[in-house]
């Protein structure tokens, strides 16, 4: 094993990550390499601060109400879609009565009903746009990944 | 060992099955790895909360993509990590973890200038670097678990660690034996 490649050892040599046949070849470097005993003690030194360092743990009640918030915001979730739903049929429904009830009536002028369907047809195009750029954006989202 | 992989693989196919008690399970498992993950990348309690809670939320609803053969936690840190950036991104990147938050077990031989200096050196590292260390010292991940996690060979982490090592000790500078001499 070359220099550079025992070097990167290093570290989890002082760790005892390495196997028997790993670490006896650490040793027998650091014994030849001055260089390399200098960076295994400074390493050494870093390693036993780290050790000692932790993060503040929060408090004990902020893991008793963990799961149950994870389960009101999915329960939460469920519920806006099926609210959005539900808003998003009565609005079509509404919508397609009004426009029904527009169209059928000849007492309404002409120019009514052409900016009407004008109307409608621009907001079709305008939606099928931003659902084609939806999907597009999809197929490149990030989480695609983690499909395995 | 085998008996732990094996309930907790009966568990995700309870939870595949819409079952959320049994994903009560998974979450408590791993909700203290997650919240330190996250923490490390937002660097604040609540958004670490929020994003780790909000990773658990994105897991149960792909949960049926998760292949039975491989383990939970390293597919969940992908997506746990993808948030975190995600956050990171819209939000104005804090720039420090608030050095109240870190805490370094009570030893009289270190002074509070090598705490300060440490996590200055920490908060230096380029994020790769940072998140290596946090798997490694805040999680206590053994360095297979880490190879698992960020699926790396684990050659590829011995050397990563030894250069993230190398960094923050080259990043602390002299201050690291003055202070120890002192």
């Amino acid at each position: 094993m070359k220099h550079e490649e025992i070097k990167t050892l290093i570290a989890a040599y002082i760790e005892g990550e390495l196997d028997k046949k790993e670490s006896l070849l650490v040793e027998a470097h650091l014994r030849e390499c001055a260089g390399c005993r200098k960076e295994c003690e400074e390493l050494n030194q870093l390693e036993e601060v780290l050790n000692k360092m932790e993060l503040r743990k929060p408090s004990k009640d902020t893991w008793d109400v963990y799961w149950s918030s994870v389960y009101n915001k999915l329960e939460r979730r469920i519920g806006w879609i099926f609210l959005s739903l539900g808003v998003i049929i009565l609005a079509f429904w509404g919508g397609y009565q009004a426009v029904e009830q527009l169209m059928t009536d000849p007492d309404k002028p002409l120019a009514l009903k052409i900016g009407i369907l004008a109307l409608l047809g621009g907001g079709i195009i305008v939606f099928v746009s931003i659902l084609r750029e939806q999907l597009f954006f999809r197929k490149k989202e990030r989480y695609k990944e983690i499909r395995r | 060992m085998d008996e732990q992989v094996m309930s907790e693989k009966e568990c995700i196919e309870l939870v595949k099955s819409g079952d959320s008690e049994a994903y009560s399970m998974i979450v408590k498992k791993y909700m203290k790895r997650a919240y330190y993950i996250a923490y490390s990348f937002v660097k604040s309690e609540a958004d670490a909360l929020d994003v780790s809670q909000d990773a658990f939320i994105r897991a149960f609803r792909h949960i049926k993509k998760f292949k039975p053969d491989c383990d939970f936690f390293p597919w969940f840190y992908r997506i746990l990590k993808n948030l975190s950036l995600d956050w990171l991104r819209k939000n104005k990147k804090r720039d420090e973890i608030p050095l109240e938050d870190v805490n370094i077990a009570a030893s009289p031989q270190l002074n509070e200038m090598l705490k300060i200096e440490l996590w200055k050196g920490i908060e230096k590292l380029p994020l790769e670097q940072r998140e290596i260390l946090t798997l490694r010292y805040f999680q206590g991940l053994s360095y297979r678990e880490i190879a698992a996690v960020l699926e790396k060979p684990l050659g590829s982490v011995m050397s990563s660690l030894y250069y993230s090592k190398k960094n923050l000790r080259a990043k602390m500078g002299d201050f690291f034996n003055e202070a120890r001499r002192n």
